[in-house]
């Protein structure tokens, strides 16, 4: 059972002023491999600081956040090592302006990693095949529109070969005909299996692909189940509300 | 509309550079097709070429003009070089006893005027000669008597590089008053006293011939180089003045070797600066995103706030008098190391802007995946915040060239010494410091245009 978890969150606790915010307030959650958990929430509930917690890009207050069983919060534990394996998606993309799609695919790998430039080339060369970008290899980031920054960034985290996937609301600064070439990246992604960790506001994305959906709300996690139970029946009356606002 | 300035901007610099260029080619040229002063003298070999031609210009014939003019002392005080061959000598001259020296050869003076009208008009009285001759000569002497003053002569370089004294009309008056008197007056002599008679000469071309000769001042081209022409005149002092300053005595050295100087202490303080100001801001940086180098950061704030709060010239005379030159290091390198540490601090700053302009989102993008702190700012921040500040920091660059130039005060002979040095041997302010200021605007405008070029290239990543 515990083989098949992925990351396991115990009372993760986000406070600012001293505990006079309270952005997570002791949040408790497990991800098995191979699964996609959808994040979803009123903005302010906590669901980004959540994400961005489990890789420490926030620093927990308290708590712990276990990854393949190592507790990453330990700060003796070199988390550089522990965010390579773990792919990460911005709402804003965060591609590197100065450098071409290729380089920005293949700079991790080769500094990190250690593989040669032309395994990292032709392993991107791949993935950008696949996201139907390889014709822009050579170009700057600026040179590429808002969906396919998206789709390049996607490709970025998996040139790393992480074992979960993290996404930070990737479709929430896109023109509205670009959400989905984003979104059927992901969906392809999740049917090969990946494990992803999706904070978004794209409900229908979340029926279709969610295995399990998990509720926030002023930073704890008020529900979570099944999209059916979530969106079919919904128990708590925040859920309920929230629902009722964006379906 | 950006390109159109930047297209503007670089025509406007071309310009003031070609300006530049064909006025020093200008110069150059016109130094070298006229004929300037080449010849130098001293003081002494000038008064030996005064004092020969003064003795030339009398013949035998002209006894009493003679004596007199081997009394007059003319003594050369200065020299100035002017232009277009000219060399003015400031002088005085007097005529002590000459009432005695005309007195004591007063019969070789009428023998030979005599002998002069004799030869000149036939049959000529010995006696009406002498009695026209003592009225007159008595005049001349009183008038001669009372002669001393200050007098310019004009020194002119002929073809076989020797230099010929000119005296005008105005001068031999001046100097000889009312003894010799100019060519107006010898053409005005329309009589002689002959035999008790009048004798009309007007016509009588051997006479003024004569008295041409007797006062020997048409031997004497009185008419100077033409002058008329003030573009030319002005160009011909202009290259007086650069060969003056510049070409005499290799005098171009000091500002060559200045200029050696100034850009060694630029290129080894800035980078200088660079490096330091770099590890300034990434330590200021760290402490401002994760805490680190508490006490690293607190002695950086202490030197930026000490070097930024006062003058680059005090720190370059505390560092030099204060610090280095109890401990025997050298100007050149104390020069360096205050103008590193000055630039270090704004370096510092501007580099500081630049990573901090950088979207928050590059340093989370870096880390997730997987870079450190320090990799993350070498591979993704430092190089957009240094493209960002660029600009400045070329700028910081130039300030740093211009400001290097307070190197003087701790006597580094750098480019505005060596304006400086030649100044002060030619007493001439244009040349020396207008040539300085066009140097440091030359390299400075170099500069802004290679840091355009460098510019251009890292934006078309953004393009």
């Amino acid at each position: 059972m515990n083989d098949n978890v992925i990351i396991k969150v115990e009372g993760l606790k986000k406070h600012y002023n001293g505990g006079a915010v309270k952005a997570l307030d002791g949040v408790d959650c497990s991800i098995k491999r191979g699964e996609v958990v959808v994040i979803i929430g009123p903005s302010g509930s906590g669901k980004s600081t959540f994400l961005r917690s489990l890789n420490l890009l926030e620093l927990p207050t308290d708590g712990k956040i276990l990854f393949n069983d190592v507790d990453i919060t330990d700060p003796k534990v070199n988390i550089n090592l522990h965010r390579q394996k773990m792919g990460m998606v911005f709402q804003h993309f965060n591609l590197f302006p100065h450098m071409t799609v290729l380089k920005n695919m293949t700079i991790a790998p080769t500094k990190l990693l250690k593989k040669s430039k032309e395994d990292a080339e032709k392993r991107a060369m791949e993935l950008l095949k696949r996201v139907g970008l390889d014709h822009r290899a050579n170009s700057y980031p600026s040179q590429l529109s808002g969906g396919q920054k998206q789709r390049v960034a996607i490709v970025r985290a998996l040139c790393m070969e992480p074992e979960v996937m993290l996404f930070d609301e990737p479709t929430s600064a896109l023109d509205p005909e670009m959400v989905g070439e984003v979104l059927d990246v992901m969906k392809e992604l999740a049917k090969e299996g990946m494990t992803m960790a999706v904070v978004t506001h794209e409900m229908g994305f979340a029926r279709e692909v969610a295995d399990r959906i998990i509720f926030m709300s002023d930073g704890v996690i008020v529900e979570e189940g099944t999209p059916d139970e979530i969106f079919g029946n919904p128990k708590n009356d925040r859920t309920k509300e929230f629902l009722r606002c964006v379906l | 509309m950006n390109r159109n300035t930047t297209k503007k901007k670089r025509i406007i610099a071309l310009c003031v550079l070609a300006a530049v260029i064909v006025g020093i080619a200008t110069t150059v040229i016109v130094s070298i097709t006229q004929n300037k002063t080449s010849v130098k003298i001293d003081t002494a070999e000038a008064q030996v070429i005064v004092d020969d031609t003064f003795d030339s210009i009398i013949p035998s014939t002209a006894t009493g003009t003679k004596a007199i003019m081997d009394k007059m002392q003319i003594t050369v005080k200065d020299i100035e070089y002017g232009y277009e061959k000219n060399i003015l000598l400031s002088c005085e001259y007097s005529v002590p006893n000459v009432k005695k020296a005309v007195t004591d050869n007063k019969n070789a003076i009428i023998d030979g005027t005599y002998k002069f009208f004799a030869e000149s008009v036939k049959q000529p009285n010995a006696t009406k000669i002498k009695q026209y001759l003592s009225e007159d000569m008595l005049g001349y002497i009183n008038a001669a008597e009372m002669l001393s003053g200050e007098i310019t002569l004009s020194l002119y370089e002929i073809t076989d590089g020797s230099l010929q004294l000119y005296l005008d009309d105005t001068t031999v008056d001046t100097v000889t008053g009312g003894l010799i008197t100019a060519k107006g007056l010898i053409n005005s002599i329309n009589t002689a006293t002959y035999n008790g008679e009048t004798v009309d000469i007007t016509n009588s071309t051997t006479v003024r011939t004569g008295i041409k000769d007797c006062l020997a001042l048409s031997n004497y081209d009185s008419s100077k180089p033409d002058t008329s022409n003030k573009i030319v005149v002005w160009f011909r002092e202009l290259a007086d003045e650069f060969e003056r300053n510049f070409v005499a005595n290799d005098q171009w050295l000091y500002l060559a070797q200045g200029l050696g100087t100034t850009l060694a202490i630029t290129a080894c303080a800035g980078i200088m600066g660079l490096i330091l100001g770099f590890i300034v801001a990434i330590i200021r940086c760290t402490h401002d995103s994760n805490g680190n180098f508490g006490i690293l950061n607190a002695i950086c704030k202490f030197y930026l706030t000490v070097v930024r709060g006062t003058p680059v010239m005090v720190q370059l005379l505390i560092i030099y008098f204060v610090l280095l030159l109890p401990i025997g290091v050298p100007k050149f390198i104390s020069a360096v190391l205050c103008f590193g540490l000055n630039s270090g601090a704004y370096v510092a700053e501007i580099v500081r802007g630049g990573i901090m302009s950088v979207d928050q989102g590059q340093n989370e993008a870096g880390r997730s995946l997987g870079f450190n702190f320090a990799q993350t700012m070498i591979h993704f921040i430092i190089p957009q915040a240094f493209k960002a500040v660029l600009p400045s920091l070329a700028n910081e660059f130039i300030t740093l060239l211009k400001e290097s130039s307070v190197a003087f005060y701790i006597g580094v002979a750098d480019l505005t010494q060596g304006g400086l040095k030649i100044r002060s041997i030619t007493y001439s302010n244009f040349m020396p410091l207008i040539a300085v200021a066009l140097i440091y605007l030359a390299i400075v405008l170099i500069l802004t245009w290679l840091v355009g070029k460098l510019e251009r290239r890292l934006r078309k990543s953004e393009r």
